[in-house]
């Protein structure tokens, strides 16, 4: 089976090198405008189609194909968004989550084999901000990722400037959150997801609205990207996570943020 | 009935008989011998009294009231005498006329006689000797009331002891049924644990070598069960890695290759055309089936939701608000899996809009113990003889090429995993409807076996 695979991607490498059938800078694109993807990766194949399919939605890619080379990568250059397949042949995907969650808040998306709750859940939990179910096209994942980075580069210039919710400070225009007067520190979409619960203070915000506010899903969201992501942010701006005061669930409807 | 309480009972149960057996035996044996005793040493002193009274008779008969009086009794008793048609006694209570007729008679026709009456004064036992040479009758009479009264006091107290023993027993039972079922106990929560998905889960030996061998045999088959389920959870992660990977390449270079149709000559789109529509039904066809055949493994979230808040989905699918809710079908919650109850309704909808002209209308009806989701189509409906077959795995009505023909499979798989039943239906307006109806008691689910 292995054997095949290497075979067909020797083909694939020479057909698509030989031939020049495909332009990896289209005319079309702004290049000031294009974002820097660190794609981790083993399969050959998949880097290569990943790679052209990318370049041509917008993308800078730089392969990285073990979990090693990506976090050297990462130490040493800027990049705008991650994507990890979790399934890698040195470290674990879940561990080079973490690693990079240490670091930085980078926007990083994991691609998983299976919907598993397990692999799943276990990946937000470790840091991820979203995750694509293998095979995806790439166009799909364009647009998960332009949804990322948008609420990522422009905090909404309709934001109030700040909301106070019990002990928090929410200042959406500067992106910072202090909660007794303290800084929080939050990845992006925790702090977007903040904000669209602080909009709403004291209302039931279902799972679908803040999939669609905050990761840009209209079709099909997966609830668990919110419930995990809510656990995370209360880790964070509780003062005793395990008996919340303002970010409290309702059963069955959602989520609510009350002072 | 459970094992401790039968032990307790046995050793009670063992415990009443032997002290029901001594007790018993004791009181019957023990009677007889202490009045056998009693008449061999009362004949005696009667015939000692007999000789006396006869002499005196003979010698001085006005003197035999004082010497029945005076008479020596180391055993207590009283005596009476028949002399020439007259009664004498002892003491001025003894009254003849108490005595049983055959004692009176033995005692006027002068002939011996040993019997135990029961007179007035109580149990007693009555000595008649005739006085031959006098021409008269003796009766002595000794009382047996305090040996009915030991024995009386005897059996009271092996009645109490017995009650003691008895309750004793239960104890005892109680706690070798506990020190004796300690592993089999162990064994049950063991196997408990194992049934609810915790394969690290081990017995310890023990001592006795007879229950060793249950807990090793009991230890090699979990062993044994948690590599066969690691091994079949290796092969599944790789039986989908090994289809996904390649199918991320083939979809993405379709793809790729669709985007440049413009450049293509029209042969070749067609060819294009052809290779995307095939590549993604075959693609969706790889992650069906990888889902359905892992599903059983796939740990389930279970958690109270709402069936309003989960059905929202089906607008989405729908691309148009086709969502109502009949009654109080707003606060109806059951205990499910929210990702896999979604897929549900993600695959009837979608079920809907290929083959069933569309989705009319996606509700939510509460029932007493139930929750329906009822999702109505504008299609033909489904003839009736196809109504089980369309939820089999490949078991498509039509042979049309739009769906998977395993959607509605992994619809019935997720639904029997909730302990719920869907089946489809004529809607009365026309068209088909599926009807999913899931339990409201939560525990309903979660009493499934886990595969």
């Amino acid at each position: 089976m292995t054997a095949t695979i290497r075979v067909a991607e020797q083909t694939y490498r020479e057909t698509a090198a030989g031939q020049g059938w495909f332009d990896p800078h289209p005319s079309g694109q702004d290049a000031s405008m294009s974002r820097r993807m660190l794609l981790v990766e083993d399969d050959v194949a998949v880097q290569r189609v990943l790679t052209l399919a990318l370049r041509e939605e917008g993308f800078d890619i730089v392969v990285a194909s073990t979990g090693t080379e990506a976090l050297e990568h990462l130490g040493r250059n800027q990049v705008d968004v991650v994507l990890l397949d979790l399934m890698l042949p040195d470290v674990d995907g879940l561990e080079v989550c973490r690693k990079v969650r240490q670091s930085s808040d980078v926007p990083l998306i994991i691609v998983t084999a299976r919907t598993d709750s397990h692999d799943v859940v276990a990946g937000l939990e470790a840091g991820a901000d979203d995750y694509v179910v293998k095979p995806f096209v790439a166009k799909v994942l364009a647009a998960r990722v332009r949804a990322l980075l948008r609420r990522a580069g422009a905090p909404g210039e309709t934001e109030p400037s700040a909301v106070t919710v019990g002990p928090l400070e929410i200042r959406p225009a500067e992106a910072v959150v202090l909660r007794d007067g303290a800084q929080v520190a939050l990845t992006r979409t925790e702090f977007q997801l903040l904000v669209e619960l602080a909009r709403r203070t004291g209302e039931v915000v279902s799972r679908t609205d803040l999939l669609q506010r905050v990761w840009g899903y209209d079709y099909l969201g997966d609830g668990r990207l919110v419930d995990v992501h809510v656990r995370r942010l209360r880790g964070k701006v509780e003062r005793d996570p395990g008996n919340p005061r303002h970010l409290l669930t309702v059963r069955g409807l959602g989520y609510k943020l009350v002072a | 009935m459970n094992l401790h309480r039968q032990v307790a009972l046995m050793f009670a149960g063992v415990a009443l008989a032997v002290t029901a057996v001594l007790g018993v035996s004791t009181a019957l044996l023990l009677y007889p011998v202490m009045v056998e005793q009693r008449e061999r040493t009362t004949e005696r002193q009667a015939a000692i009294h007999a000789r006396i009274i006869e002499q005196v008779v003979l010698a001085a008969p006005d003197q035999l009231a004082d010497t029945l009086r005076g008479l020596d009794r180391p055993i207590a008793s009283y005596s009476l005498v028949y002399v020439d048609g007259r009664w004498y006694t002892s003491n001025v209570t003894a009254d003849p006329l108490d005595l049983p007729a055959g004692v009176r008679a033995s005692a006027v026709a002068g002939r011996q006689l040993v019997v135990r009456v029961s007179l007035p004064t109580g149990p007693s036992l009555v000595n008649v000797r005739p006085l031959p040479a006098a021409g008269a009758g003796y009766v002595e009479v000794f009382g047996l009331s305090d040996i009915t009264q030991t024995t009386r006091t005897l059996i009271l107290v092996l009645v109490a002891a017995g009650t003691v023993t008895t309750g004793l027993g239960i104890a005892l039972g109680r706690w070798a049924a506990t020190a004796a079922l300690r592993p089999v106990t162990a064994l049950t929560r063991a196997a408990a644990a194992v049934a609810s998905g915790d394969l690290d889960t081990r017995v310890s030996p023990g001592r006795a070598a007879d229950l060793r061998m249950i807990a090793d045999a009991f230890n090699r088959t979990v062993a044994a069960l948690r590599r066969r389920v690691e091994r079949d959870a290796r092969f599944a992660a790789n039986v989908s890695h090994e289809l996904r990977t390649p199918l991320m390449t083939i979809v993405n270079a379709v793809e790729i290759l669709d985007a440049r149709r413009a450049t293509l000559t029209p042969a070749d789109r067609e060819v294009v055309g052809l290779l995307r529509a095939e590549v993604r039904r075959f693609q969706r066809t790889v992650t069906d089936l990888l889902e359905i055949s892992t599903a059983p493994d796939r740990a389930f979230v279970f958690e109270p939701l709402s069936l309003a808040e989960v059905v929202q989905v089906a607008d989405t699918v729908a691309g148009r608000p086709v969502v109502g809710t009949t009654g109080t079908g707003d606060g109806a919650i059951v205990t499910g899996d929210r990702t896999r109850l979604e897929r549900v309704v993600v695959n009837l909808v979608d079920n809907a809009q290929r083959h069933g002209g569309g989705v009319v209308a996606v509700t939510v009806e509460p029932g007493r113990d139930t929750v329906r989701i009822v999702v109505d189509d504008a299609g033909p409906g489904v003839p009736a003889n196809l109504r089980e077959q369309i939820f089999e795995r490949f078991g498509r009505a039509s042979g049309g090429s739009a769906g998977t023909g395993l959607g509605l499979a992994l619809v019935a798989e997720e639904v029997r995993r909730h302990a719920g039943r869907v089946w489809v239906e004529d809607r009365p307006k026309g068209g088909a409807r599926f009807v999913v109806e899931l339990p409201t008691d939560p525990g309903a689910a979660h009493a499934l076996p886990q595969a």
